[in-house]
């Protein structure tokens, strides 16, 4: 056997990636993760402005980059997704769902719309395109899904009442181990990559890596690290869990999130 | 960071890896030599470590093997001070070495029992403050990883080693508590679990193997049907030591083939 090679064990070159929610905050890191280690990523999102300003950045890191307008509500657009994906790319061969949303309503309060679309951005949507990417993550024979989770899959929201997106992260974790027991024999692997602080316009903060006083209060309190992740910090562990070096790994939970739920 | 190598490089960083003379503790090292680190690798069976080092030497980094037993205060000690004076100060500790002591929880003796704790839990915890006193010293941070098992969070229903368990639910929670208390020094704390692997531990010395019966059962009880193989546990103990897994810590990456999924 040849010596192992950083290029052996984490190079996505050849590799067809698609990124949910993939134009800005997480989900354009995560797609420009995978270009950085040479897989082809195509970035699926709402708006066509930031779309068409990720898939510059992501193209210039010298992969091809296909942006994808598209409203994840619309359960026929998702259903057509990995297949747009493949005609664009020629293949399929890592998922990451990233795509997300929360509410911010006391429980006792929590309008039950609000309730449904949380679940249905964050839950129901990774499992639909999972099931329509099957065909191409079988066919891709190391077929990778990564579904971004949040420390709030394990802990509760101390700060903010996040009763639907709390309970949506819990059941997306649960959901990994259900496909990746269910996929296994079919070479598809099923991870989650569970975030702690990484401030982002979605969480409520300015998009700037910067934090309120109640956020920065949270940190102290619950963060060992004791501040937000920074951009750039989940890079590698979106890399390691798309990778050639990840194939025994399936069905875990991959926790990034400076020692909140070790403590 | 735009590239494979200023993410997961460990050029200039000197790894120690415990129990490197068989088993997963080969691969770890050579994993780490294949990262760019230095590294110093430690067992009891110092004589089979030599072939080991030349092949970590042939990637281009140096390898120092150390010889001596993880449950000995002062051979401990020597090892620091020797990977120290030999290599520099020890920035990655793989804490791997361990030991499974197998017979029904009834029968096992008090030796046996103690044994695994001492090897697999004790060891582990006072390697890291050895390491943890360097670096806190140093002020640089640091990385230690520690090796635990899939049976660290659910029994072993393949082989009776009630020690081993034991033992490897406590290092979990021992890389959880060393997380937040060095938290602010710059020191990530995670663990590592496997699942099934063929090492020395699970194979029958007289067969050169793992007895049929076993891994039959290993493989039914694990989604993927199959164990792991040579070269898969590399790429986590590599983005576990990597600079780039600096908001990591605490963490357990479980390398299973989905066997604590179900």
């Amino acid at each position: 056997m040849a010596p192992p090679t950083l290029a052996s064990l984490f190079s996505l070159r050849g590799r067809v990636a698609l990124v949910t929610g993939g134009s800005t905050g997480l989900g354009l890191e995560f797609a420009r993760a995978l270009a950085i280690a040479g897989a082809d990523v195509a970035v699926v999102a709402r708006h066509a402005a930031p779309l068409a300003r990720a898939t510059a950045e992501v193209a210039a890191l010298g992969v091809r980059c296909e942006p994808i307008a598209t409203d994840l509500s619309d359960p026929d657009a998702v259903q057509a997704l990995p297949g747009r994906v493949a005609a664009a790319l020629g293949g399929l061969d890592i998922l990451v769902n990233n795509a997300g949303t929360g509410a911010a309503a006391r429980a006792e309060r929590h309008p039950l719309d609000a309730w449904l679309a949380v679940l249905g951005l964050d839950l129901s949507v990774p499992f639909a395109l999972s099931r329509h990417a099957l065909p191409w993550l079988r066919r891709s024979g190391q077929g990778r899904i990564i579904n971004v989770s949040s420390i709030m899959g394990t802990q509760a929201n101390p700060i903010y009442p996040t009763a639907a997106y709390t309970a949506a992260k819990g059941a997306l974790n649960a959901l990994t181990r259900q496909l990746a027991v269910e996929w296994a024999p079919l070479g598809v692997t099923v991870n989650t990559l569970a975030p702690g602080s990484f401030p982002t316009r979605m969480t409520g903060d300015r998009g700037d890596g910067q934090v309120d006083d109640r956020h920065k209060e949270m940190l102290a309190k619950f963060v060992p690290l004791g501040r937000p992740g920074r951009t750039g910090e989940l890079t590698a562990a979106i890399i390691f869990l798309a990778s050639p070096a990840a194939s025994y790994v399936t069905g875990t939970v991959l926790a990034v999130d400076g020692g909140w739920s070790g403590r | 960071m735009t590239d494979l190598q200023s993410l997961f490089s460990l050029k200039g960083q000197v790894a120690l890896v415990t129990g490197a003379s068989s088993g997963l503790g080969v691969e770890f090292a050579k994993a780490m030599g294949a990262a760019g680190a230095d590294v110093a690798i430690m067992a009891r069976r110092k004589e089979r470590l030599d072939q080991l080092a030349a092949e970590i030497e042939a990637m281009g980094v140096r390898c120092l093997p150390v010889g001596g037993d993880v449950s000995a205060a002062d051979q401990r000690e020597a090892a620091f001070a020797a990977v120290q004076s030999g290599l520099g100060p020890v920035s990655i500790l793989v804490n791997n070495a361990g030991i499974a002591p197998a017979g029904r929880a009834e029968k096992q003796t008090p030796e046996q029992w103690e044994s695994a704790l001492r090897v697999n839990l004790s060891a582990v915890f006072y390697m890291s403050q050895l390491a943890a006193r360097g670096m806190i010293e140093r002020g640089g941070g640091g990385r230690i990883i520690n090796i635990s098992s899939a049976a660290g969070y659910a029994a072993n229903s393949v082989f009776n080693t009630v020690g081993y368990t034991a033992s490897k639910g406590g290092v979990e929670l021992l890389t959880k508590q060393l997380a937040i208390e060095w938290a602010k020094h710059g020191i990530t704390v995670n663990s590592i679990a496997p699942g099934w692997f063929k090492t020395e531990m699970n194979t029958d010395p007289k067969l050169g193997d793992i007895q049929d019966r076993f891994r039959t059962k290993m493989e039914a009880l694990t989604p993927m049907g199959r164990l792991g193989q040579d070269g898969e546990l590399m790429g986590a103990v590599v983005f576990l030591a990597s600079p780039a897994a600096s908001y990591v810590t605490g963490s357990c990456v479980r390398v299973d083939g989905g066997w604590l999924s179900w």
